[in-house]
């Protein structure tokens, strides 16, 4: 039986599992800026300037990420707990309920398109 | 004898009427000065309920202080569960234990401070339910020194009119009531020297007694006594 360590959140009224390799650290809710014309927003989280991606309506805390060896963060989670748990082919068991892995790259993925500049605007 | 009777009885009644309102002005003087005492007290109650006002909200900013920083404890030990997560084995189950520990005692921490603000709350109810009624307190007491005021101007009306009424009956008593009522008394002392002497006259061997009787009885008569009956 494999294990698999990492943060139990609630995005959206839904339990997901983001792995200890990706969540990097868990900080009270800094103020943001939003990203012109982006549905991005940026912080400052001890000295850097870090992207954030919001999954959901706002809670008190911001979830930093590390994907593709970049910072970003993750805000509208809710963190129910961390710890280790049995692992599963999409993500984790806990207490005999099957909790899927976050899809954090495909949710920074699908934003991509509003990120490229476009025609007539300002590169 | 039938009018000395009705004068003594007017006498008496007019004396019972004075002493009633000079008691009266003694209750209601006492009345007056209770009413202002628990007027003074109910301030001072007022004066605290809103001194507690202010410990309330000093409390709940420390209050706030301490859940902050729980969450902020919260957060910590969620971040080193994580860190216990990227560990290998052993160190990691070992902080990851502490970590799931130290989340357990803050969890109850927090949960203890909810409790305390419930209650806080709740006090604060109770402090605002009892600061009404002490306003409506405080406005009874008003009301019924206003009554006071009332009362007294109705007995200072009866001492007045029943000053106007001594002055009235005074030519039915011929003279006025003070001291009608000391001619009534002396008629009554009469009628006990009238009875003591009939006693005297009564006893053998006491042959000088029909003469103090004689001596006596002119004043007797005057007086409205008959010696040797008391009546």
């Amino acid at each position: 039986m494999s294990e698999r360590s990492g943060l139990l959140v609630r995005a959206g009224g839904e339990l997901g599992f983001v792995p200890a390799h990706t969540a990097r650290s868990i900080v009270p809710l800094p103020p943001m800026s939003p990203v012109a014309n982006t549905p991005l927003q940026m912080t400052l989280v001890s000295g850097r300037v870090v992207p954030v991606v919001a999954l959901g309506s706002p809670t008190s805390v911001l979830v930093l990420c590390e994907l593709d060896d970049e910072p970003i963060g993750f805000s509208g989670l809710e963190v129910t707990s961390v710890g280790t748990f049995e692992a599963t082919e999409r993500g984790v068991l806990v207490d005999g309920r099957a909790v899927p892995e976050l899809d954090l790259s495909g949710a920074l993925r699908s934003m991509e398109p509003a990120l490229e500049p476009q025609l007539g605007e300002a590169p | 004898m039938t009018e000395r009777i009705d004068e003594a009885s007017l006498l008496e009644a007019l004396e019972s009427a004075r002493r009633a309102l000079d008691q009266a002005e003694s209750v209601l003087a006492a009345a007056r000065g209770g009413a202002a005492r628990g007027q003074t007290q109910l301030e001072a109650v007022s004066d605290a309920a809103r001194g507690l006002g202010g410990r309330g909200r000093e409390v709940r900013a420390s209050l706030q202080i301490v859940y902050e920083s729980l969450e902020r404890a919260k957060l910590s030990s969620l971040n080193a569960g994580l860190e216990a997560g990227r560990l290998s084995e052993p160190a990691g189950k070992v902080v990851m234990q502490l970590a799931g520990d130290l989340r357990a005692l803050i969890a109850g921490a927090l949960e203890a401070l909810e409790a305390h603000a419930t209650l806080l709350g709740e006090s604060d109810r109770e402090r605002e339910r009892w600061l009404d009624g002490v306003v409506t307190a405080r406005e009874t007491l008003t009301a019924v020194l206003a009554d006071l005021g009332v009362l007294g101007r109705h007995r200072q009306d009866m001492l007045n009119a029943l000053g106007g009424l001594e002055r009235a009956v005074a030519p039915v008593l011929g003279a006025d009531p003070q001291t009608a009522r000391r001619l009534a008394e002396l008629s009554e002392q009469a009628k006990a020297l009238a009875a003591t002497v009939g006693a005297l006259t009564k006893q053998a061997g006491a042959a000088g007694d029909e003469r103090v009787r004689q001596a006596l009885s002119p004043l007797l008569e005057a007086l409205g006594a008959k010696p040797g009956t008391g009546s």
